[in-house]
């Protein structure tokens, strides 16, 4: 086992990823027993939630992989892929029209080209569940923007008890040069030059 | 019957609303604890449904607020969540809850134990 991590972080990421696993699960579940009720015009949300919370499940399955392997202290793999973390971001966005509109959520963003050259698959994951800590806990204004390799979130409000579960994120992903800072309504990454 | 269902998590509640909206039940809509009590003096619900993790003030909290406010304290209630621990389960009950139904669940159960515990509790009235 990972000798940063104890067995209470193991349980935070146990119930963190069960969590999340459980209410992406419900949305489906409810969402199909209302279908079954029949469909009016302006339940057509109902289908895209399905899709999006099917998203957000694997999504979370991945992040609990991930996750859990670095608790067992498994050997990063060696990997030589590429990855733009901005590309990363706009694919998110593009699948969860509904949580947005929902959400109410406006976004302004400035994004760049910048490329990262290794551990493509850990990092995009590790980016996709931040994304949807910030996604699903706010409502307003979203600012995203990228200045080299520093990507910035700004959020409407600090999101709230997600503090041990960042710190294990963060920890992570020193791992792979990349630094996570959460600070108030702004959360940073800055990823290695 | 008013149903009034607080959950943090947008789209469960969204979905649920719509279930109990379409069997013809009204359905208030809270984002989180303190609206919910805020809407429950409003609205004088017939049940309360709870989630039990929101921001600001969790569903057992909220429950324990309820339960010393003599206005809302007899309207029953049920506690949502996404743990299926023993330990939290126990916690909302001896908050007050009446029930605790664990995510995922189907609307339909859901409205069974509602509809059962409104029965009971008219009757006891």
């Amino acid at each position: 086992m990972n000798e940063k991590i104890n067995s209470e972080e193991l349980a935070l990421l146990r119930s963190y990823f069960s969590y999340n696993i459980r209410t992406s699960t419900a949305v489906i579940v409810a969402s199909v027993t209302v279908l079954q009720l029949g469909l009016d015009e302006e339940d057509s949300m109902m289908t895209d939630s399905i899709i999006e919370a099917a998203y957000f499940l694997d999504i979370y399955d991945k992040g609990m992989e991930i996750c859990f392997d670095y608790a067992m202290g498994k050997e990063l793999p060696k990997t030589n892929d590429e990855i733009q973390p901005a590309k990363v971001v706009t694919h998110f966005i593009s699948k969860i029209p509904t949580l947005i509109k929902e959400n109410d959520i406006t976004l302004d963003m400035n994004l760049n080209e910048y490329q990262i050259k290794n551990n493509a698959r850990i990092i995009k994951i590790i980016l996709e569940t931040i994304l949807c800590e910030i996604f699903n806990s706010s409502s307003g204004k979203i600012s995203i923007s990228a200045n080299e390799n520093v990507f910035s979130f700004k959020l409407p409000k600090p999101l709230q008890n997600k503090d041990k579960i960042f710190a294990v994120l963060h920890r992570y992903l020193k791992l792979l040069k990349i630094d996570l800072i959460v600070n108030a309504n702004e959360i940073t990454l800055q990823f290695a030059e | 019957m008013i149903i009034l269902i607080a959950d943090d998590e947008l789209r469960l509640r969204k979905v649920i609303a719509l279930y109990m909206r379409k069997l013809g039940h009204d359905v208030i809509e809270a984002k989180d604890g303190k609206d919910a009590i805020r809407l429950a003096k409003e609205t004088k619900p017939d049940i309360f449904i709870l989630d039990i993790v929101m921001p600001d003030q969790s569903g057992i909290e909220t429950l324990q607020v309820i339960k010393q406010d003599k206005d809302i304290a007899q309207i029953p209630t049920i506690l949502l969540s996404a743990s299926a621990s023993e330990t939290t389960q126990k916690e909302g009950i001896e908050a007050g809850a009446d029930k605790y139904m664990t995510k995922p669940f189907s609307p339909k159960e859901l409205l069974d134990a509602i509809e059962d515990m409104v029965y009971k509790a008219k009757k006891v009235v």
